[in-house]
């Protein structure tokens, strides 16, 4: 049996059109003209993307400026080159996902738990690249601390990005919230690299990195709460 | 007052109409929003406008637009509902709920951008949010009230004998809202993955595992038929 068999089988169980009530399509009508004014649509993909990315551009280069630069200053140019330029084209990505999450319909080139793996792989293995440092010294007490302040630049974007999805309609909550997460890493992961002056590979790899999904399934976690309002 | 049925296969072309869609009994909203228009031998033909420009007006605070929409629309979500195995009153209120979401978000529409894959996806949460709401319900009545006695989202009408309702509950949710969109509503794979909010690698797998279990199906019915015909045959 092809598929156009099953096709055929498909039309033939289909049942016969009936024909809607009526009066509830003239209900329905009714029901939205008392609030029926004009809207305007939301903007292009891509201006709500640069909105989105400034945001976490401005918070981690703000988190940095309060910290100090001592990350980006200890850098060579090579280092600095790869690691702020995939910093800028996985949170475009990131913050193109975000959007497309924020309308019903919109196109999906990946989901939003690849585009977590991705970032997190991505900058694993930029990381892993760059940095040669196997020494261990202070892994948990400047890990931690790391990772805390990470997260906290992360909330901190997350604040003002909502301002600009919050007229968006996520059908995923879940998702959504994930792909949010995933963005608000990068104003995290951003401001780390700015100001951490710790290079060596296993607190970079584990502790930066870590940023990524933790704040993703702390935005996971949110649209799940979420869904059930 | 005289009816005018309209048939939705005329209008296909133009309007984005599945041939399944339904019958639609009044086209005077169509004919006030300029959707189809008579000819002089009182003939309904398509005018040039589609879905996609009614909803672009609906979203400027045209009532018209927003009727005819509503007209065009509903018997497609209508059946997307009853394709998940509601009954037709849950249906009714699904699509009535779908539209108030529809109203609240029109301004996630992006003109130029297909309407229907929009529609679908706040159709789909529209479901998802009546699934959740029912099983709390049911979650909540089942120390004091028989299961069997809720009715649940999974349940179909006791009435409704739908073949292809019965085709399609061999599948998982995911897949049988697939099948429905591509093969009975008409979408494009571009479209089911915009509805869906899926990458379209993901909807060619889901058509590609729901058509493998449609397929063993199929050829067990078919075999079945056959062997009774045989048995038949011989007494």
């Amino acid at each position: 049996m092809n598929d156009e068999q099953i096709d055929e089988a498909l039309k033939s169980a289909a049942p016969a059109p009936r024909a809607l009530n009526a009066e509830m399509l003239g209900q329905i009508a009714e029901s939205i003209k008392p609030t029926l004014a004009p809207v305007r649509p939301l903007p292009a993909t891509w201006v709500m993307s640069i909105g989105l990315v400034a945001i976490c551009a401005a918070v981690a280069v703000a988190g940095a400026a309060w910290k100090g630069f001592d990350g980006i200053e200890k850098m060579d140019g090579l280092e600095r080159a790869l690691i702020f330029s995939a910093l800028l084209a996985l949170a475009w990505a990131a913050a193109s996902g975000l959007v497309q999450e924020m309308i019903p319909g919109g196109r999906r080139i990946v989901s939003s738990g690849t585009l977590l793996l991705i970032v997190t792989a991505g900058m694993a293995g930029l990381f892993a690249l760059l940095f040669r440092d196997y020494q261990t010294s202070q892994f948990f007490s400047a890990g931690i601390a790391c990772l805390a302040t990470g997260l906290l630049f992360a909330l901190i974007a997350a604040a003002p990005a909502w301002l600009v999805l919050r007229r968006g309609f996520a059908v995923n909550p879940v998702w959504a919230g994930l792909a949010a997460g995933t963005l608000a890493s990068f104003a995290g992961l951003g401001m780390l690299e700015l100001h951490c002056h710790n290079f060596q590979a296993a607190h970079v790899l584990v502790w930066h990195i870590a940023v990524v999904p933790v704040s993703g399934a702390a935005g996971a976690l949110v649209g799940w709460v979420r869904r059930f309002r | 007052m005289q009816k005018i049925f309209l048939n939705p296969e005329f209008l296909s072309w133009q309007c984005n109409f599945s041939k399944f869609a339904g019958e639609l009994e009044s086209t005077q909203g169509l004919r006030e929003a300029g959707v189809v228009h008579q000819d002089c031998n009182n003939h309904f033909m398509p005018a040039d406008s589609n879905l996609d420009t009614l909803m672009a007006r609906y979203q400027l605070g045209d009532f018209d637009a927003a009727t005819a929409l509503i007209e065009t629309a509903s018997p497609q979500l209508h059946r997307f509902f009853l394709a998940q195995l509601y009954s037709r009153t849950e249906a009714d209120d699904l699509l009535q709920e779908t539209w108030l979401r529809i109203h609240r978000v029109r301004h996630t529409y992006r003109p130029g951008e297909p309407m229907l894959p929009w529609a679908y996806a706040i159709a789909r949460r529209v479901r998802v949010d009546h699934f959740r709401k029912t099983a709390r319900t049911t979650a909540r009545h089942e120390d004091v009230e028989d299961m069997s006695t809720i009715a649940g989202p999974t349940l179909v009408d006791a009435n409704r004998s739908d073949g292809l309702a019965a085709m399609l509950a061999l599948l998982s949710d995911g897949e049988r809202e697939v099948v429905e969109m591509l093969k009975v509503a008409g979408l494009s794979l571009e479209e089911v993955a915009r509805a869906t909010s899926c990458t379209v690698g993901s909807v060619k797998q889901k058509a590609h595992r729901a058509y493998k279990k449609l397929r063993v199906t199929l050829i067990a019915a078919e075999r079945n038929r056959a062997g009774k015909g045989r048995s038949e045959g011989l007494s």
